[in-house]
């Protein structure tokens, strides 16, 4: 099923995946995610570890199928259409996901040929990322000899080689340094300007304040709220993220609810 | 397609820049039969010649054998190489009980000081006196004399201190007959620790074997002015050519060696585009490209398959060059020199689609892997999964059928064999190369489904997954059923061959048991569900009108089974091991009671063969699978279990007609009356021990299936309600 129509590029309806762990049985890591984001927007998805935030972009980018629930990607549902979500998709896993012997080259020649891209066309595209991500000065080399800043902007290279129009990043910034942190913010920001919705999830405060038109909460599987700072702030009656935050998981404790 | 060689290209690209990877596919197989027949053949030349060159020490005491046999065994023993001969003087040893005699022989041959002694103390002073009153030296330098003497106090340096050891104590005899008849024993004394020693041992034996020969001949001449046994010694000639005698010889073990070769190759490729791939993520954003996930596979099991046959390629092409350069013994092969039939390697084709299916089936063992440590301890079933049926080659009278040829790696080991030996036959190799094809597409069709994202990811060793949840009961029993096939195979046989009456009891009453008890215990469960043994067990009550029908359908199932093999033996003859094997058993049936029958032939397989198959496995498959994966998987193994070609259609037929029974009475209890009876009527029938079976109203005894059948229309007891999952 496509729903082509709206300006909604991900959006998931009672999304909620149950795991089998042979030591606790059944896991429910996921419980019924809503979430509508939509073109040239950057939602951050925010909570602690073990809050179900991988396991909700996993099901979004195709990899795991959710136990029920819907989502859509640029109108296509994922579970109807996966090999065509993922032509929409640039994803980017916790790790750079990198072949250590290939060439930054390679590896970005290998994935568009992946998509569909062939001679000019590819060769182009490379070079545009080549400019875009400055890779010119180790390009060329075995990515295990990388530093991590480097490898990541391999990675990113990687995930926008064939221009996707949602790009899902998984804690994108986590584990590098603060020069290839604050490289990393800047280009979600930039990706903002080229209409491209941006979802990802981290559990750094900060960087979602600044960088995020929305931001959803997720803590046990659940979305506890979704929206600007400012709903954010109405909702709780806080002012600081990290005081929101705070509040929005004492109530889901103590069995309040959220909004 | 064009995926599939993308992924081909880039996957060798990394293993071509991998060290270890080349190392291990590339340089070591091809390095490693020169090193080993040059390495092994230069050591052993270089050791013999050492040791022949080495001067040694031996105390003889000769005293009491007869002087013309003493000097003929001295001259021999110093024609054997370069050895330093003392006498003494070892009649306590002669006179003492064997273990004292060990003591005083150790004594002898590590002789210290005086007033050290090494073992007991009493032994080793006695021994060192009687050493030292006689002792002497003498380096052989020709035939006839006596050892020299020398006094010991020569050797020794200062008090307590060890001497230089001896090799070799001789001691020889000669009985009190008459001259004619006088036997000479010689003891030899030595320790096997010492190389020198075991040198000397058998230069000693050499010399006395040498005399030995010499005498007899000698002996044969003065009392039959001959040896009358010349002529009846054989002179065989081999009319086999060259070619034929190594064909047969090779056939024997290299099929072994190609499967071997090909996992040693291909396990670190497996290995690397798989676990290693999860372990790096590369795995995960692989499969979120657009591209089919069967595509992926099929790219990475030809790198498998290309690694592995590259390593393939090295080793035989090394092998061959050390046939052709005289390096390795092709005497051994059982030819000559030019021994090896080099056109007739051309049927090592015949194993491609077999390496392509071992490919597969280690893509999928991998594919499972969560990592690459884990990985790697899959390997090994693999390797026994493929040995196994291999082994088949070495049973010479055994040849390629129809049948065998589709028998994974069997067929194809069994077809190499024949083919080296020269006598493949073309359409039995198509049906070798068509089948395991075939199952190459199977093994390939399932390795896409491991590629599912969801089990590669969530991951197919990560067990948080859905696909998990779903199979996990019907893995528990898969895996299960395989492990009661080896246990079987390798455990249970093993011990009926040794004694079958021990093996019976074992087999039923102790492994059986043990293994349903282990299968119910670690079936999975979900959170807060109580552990049940007796429904893992499906030891649940039925109604009776399912166990009555179980017992009505018994007559239909046997005569049907009497003829379908009446009918397979005229379809697939019996090849003669079989036919032997089934002497064999009709000769215990002959012999044995009636009671032993019933127990061990009915009783104890009825009971315990369902309680594993019908009651813990299928428990287990039921969680998850459909009933039409189940009766599949309990044919297959109730199949295999049996462990015989020619009752494997029965024994497939009755393990799902069984399993439908469990299914649906959802009670173990009705399968195993099922079991009993017809084992019972099968076998008591055949030993002639019911006589109802001959009468007429026996014959109308099958229709009573129809109502059998019907009662199965009664629905089950319902069952106990599960814990919420």
């Amino acid at each position: 099923m496509t729903d082509s129509t709206s300006d909604s590029a991900i959006r998931a309806e009672g999304l909620a995946k149950t795991f089998h762990d042979p030591q606790r049985g059944v896991v429910e890591a996921v419980k019924g995610v809503d979430l509508d984001c939509r073109k040239g927007e950057i939602f951050g998805l925010l909570g602690p570890n073990g809050a179900g935030k991988t396991t909700t972009l996993r099901m979004l980018s195709t990899i795991l199928a959710p136990t029920s629930g819907r989502a859509l990607i640029d109108g296509i549902d994922v579970a109807e259409d996966p090999l065509e979500v993922r032509r929409r998709l640039g994803f980017l896993s916790g790790s750079t996901g990198l072949y250590p012997r290939l060439t930054g080259r390679e590896t970005l020649r290998y994935f568009g040929r992946l998509h569909g891209l062939e001679g000019e066309d590819l060769e182009a595209a490379i070079a545009r990322a080549f400019d875009a991500f400055d890779l010119h000065s180790f390009g060329d080399g075995r990515c295990e000899a990388l530093s991590t800043g480097q490898k990541q902007r391999v990675s990113i290279a990687r995930a926008v080689l064939h221009d996707p129009p949602v790009l899902i990043l998984d804690e994108p910034t986590t584990g590098l340094d603060i020069m290839a942190s604050s490289d990393m913010i800047q280009f979600i920001d930039s990706r903002r300007e080229a209409g491209t919705c941006v979802l990802f999830s981290t559990h750094i405060l900060s960087e979602a304040e600044r960088l995020c038109d929305r931001i959803g909460i997720v803590y046990d599987g659940r979305m506890l709220a979704g929206g600007s700072l400012d709903e954010l702030r109405a909702i709780t009656g806080k002012e600081w993220l990290e005081e929101i935050f705070r509040e929005l998981v004492q109530r889901a404790d103590t069995g309040e609810g959220a909004a | 397609m064009k995926t599939s060689l993308d992924v081909l290209r880039v996957e060798l690209l990394q293993l071509a820049r991998d060290r270890r990877a080349l190392f291990s596919a590339i340089v070591l197989p091809a390095l490693l039969y020169p090193l080993l027949f040059w390495g092994t053949g230069a050591l052993r030349s270089v050791g013999e010649k050492t040791m022949a060159e080495r001067t040694l020490r031996a105390l003889v005491d000769l005293s009491q054998a007869d002087t013309e046999t003493a000097e003929a065994f001295l001259a021999g023993l110093v024609d054997q190489g370069p050895i330093s001969l003392t006498e003494v003087d070892a009649t306590r040893l002669k006179d003492s009980d064997s273990e004292d005699a060990q003591d005083i022989a150790r004594a002898l041959l590590r002789p210290t000081s005086p007033g050290a002694a090494e073992t007991s103390p009493e032994a080793a002073s006695e021994a060192a006196e009687g050493a030292g009153d006689r002792t002497g030296d003498r380096t052989g330098d020709g035939a006839g004399d006596r050892p020299d003497q020398a006094p010991i106090g020569d050797e020794r340096s200062s008090a307590g201190e060890e001497l230089e050891p001896f090799d070799v104590l001789i001691v020889g005899m000669t009985d009190d007959a008459p001259p004619d008849v006088a036997r000479t024993s010689f003891d030899l004394w030595y320790d096997v620790k010492s190389d020198d020693a075991r040198e000397a041992m058998g230069r000693a034996r050499g010399a006395l074997r040498d005399l030995g020969e010499a005498r007899s001949a000698e002996r044969r001449e003065h009392l039959l002015g001959g040896d009358p046994g010349a002529g009846l010694a054989p002179q065989s000639t081999d009319v086999a050519s060259e070619a034929d005698a190594s064909g047969a010889r090779l056939g024997m073990w290299l099929p072994f060696v190609v499967l071997l070769v090909l996992i040693s190759g291909g396990a670190y490729a497996a290995l690397a585009v798989f676990a290693g791939e999860r372990e790096a993520g590369t795995l995960e954003t692989l499969l979120v490209q657009p591209v089919p996930h069967r595509s992926i596979a099929m790219g990475k099991l030809l790198t498998v398959f290309v690694a592995g046959c590259a390593t393939l390629a090295m080793n035989l092409g090394s092998l061959v060059v050390c046939a052709a350069s005289g390096l390795m013994d092709m005497e051994g092969m059982g030819g000559g020199a030019s021994g090896m039939a080099y056109g007739r390697l051309a049927s090592l084709l015949v194993e491609l689609p077999t390496c392509l299916l071992l490919c597969a089936v280690l893509c999928l063992v991998c594919g499972g892997a969560r990592t690459f440590r884990e990985g790697q301890l899959l390997i090994f079933p693999v390797t026994l999964l493929v040995v196994i049926p291999t082994a088949i080659v070495l049973r010479p009278e055994v040849s390629l059928t129809a049948l065998w040829a589709v028998v994974p790696f069997s067929g194809s080991a069994l077809a190499l064999r024949e083919g080296l030996e020269g006598d493949l036959k073309l359409p039995l190799a198509a049906l070798v190369v068509i089948s395991h094809l075939g199952w190459t597409w199977l093994a390939v069709a399932r390795l896409g489904q491991v590629l599912d994202a969801e089990r590669v990811i969530g991951g197919g060793g990560d067990r948080k997954s859905e696909g998990h949840l779903l199979q996990a009961g019907g893995r528990h029993g898969v895996r299960w059923g395989f492990v009661v096939l080896m246990s079987v195979y390798l455990v249970a046989m093993s011990v009926q061959r040794v004694d079958m009456d021990m093996g019976l009891w074992f087999t039923f009453w102790m492994l059986l048991p043990a293994l349903a008890l282990a299968i119910a215990w670690t079936a999975p469960r979900t959170e807060g569900e109580p552990r049940r043994l007796l429904a893992g067990l499906g030891l649940r009550l039925p109604r009776p009108s399912h166990a009555l029908g179980a017992l009505l359908v018994v007559p239909a199932l046997a005569q049907g089974a009497q003829r379908l093999l009446e009918w397979q033996s005229k379809a697939i003859p019996l090849p003669p091991g079989a036919a032997e094997g089934g002497l064999e058993l009709e000769a215990i049936m002959g012999s044995a009671s009636p009671m032993w029958l019933f127990f061990f032939f009915a009783l104890s397989p009825g009971l315990f063969e369902e309680l594993v198959f019908r009651g813990a496995l299928l428990n287990a498959m039921k969680r998850d699978f459909t009933w039409k994966r189940i009766v599949f998987w309990q044919a297959l193994y109730f199949a295999l279990v049996h462990a015989s070609i020619y009752r494997l259609l029965p024994t497939g037929i009755l393990g799902a007609l069984l399993a439908l029974i469990a299914l649906r009475s959802r009670s173990v209890l009705p399968a195993m009356l099922m079991h009993i009876g017809y084992n019972g009527l099968l076998v008591l029938g055949t030993a002639e021990y019911l006589t109802f079976t001959g009468e007429p109203w026996f014959a109308y005894a099958p229709w009573a299936a129809i109502p059998g059948a019907a009662l199965f229309l009664i629905p089950p007891r319902a069952e106990q309600p599960h814990a919420e999952r």
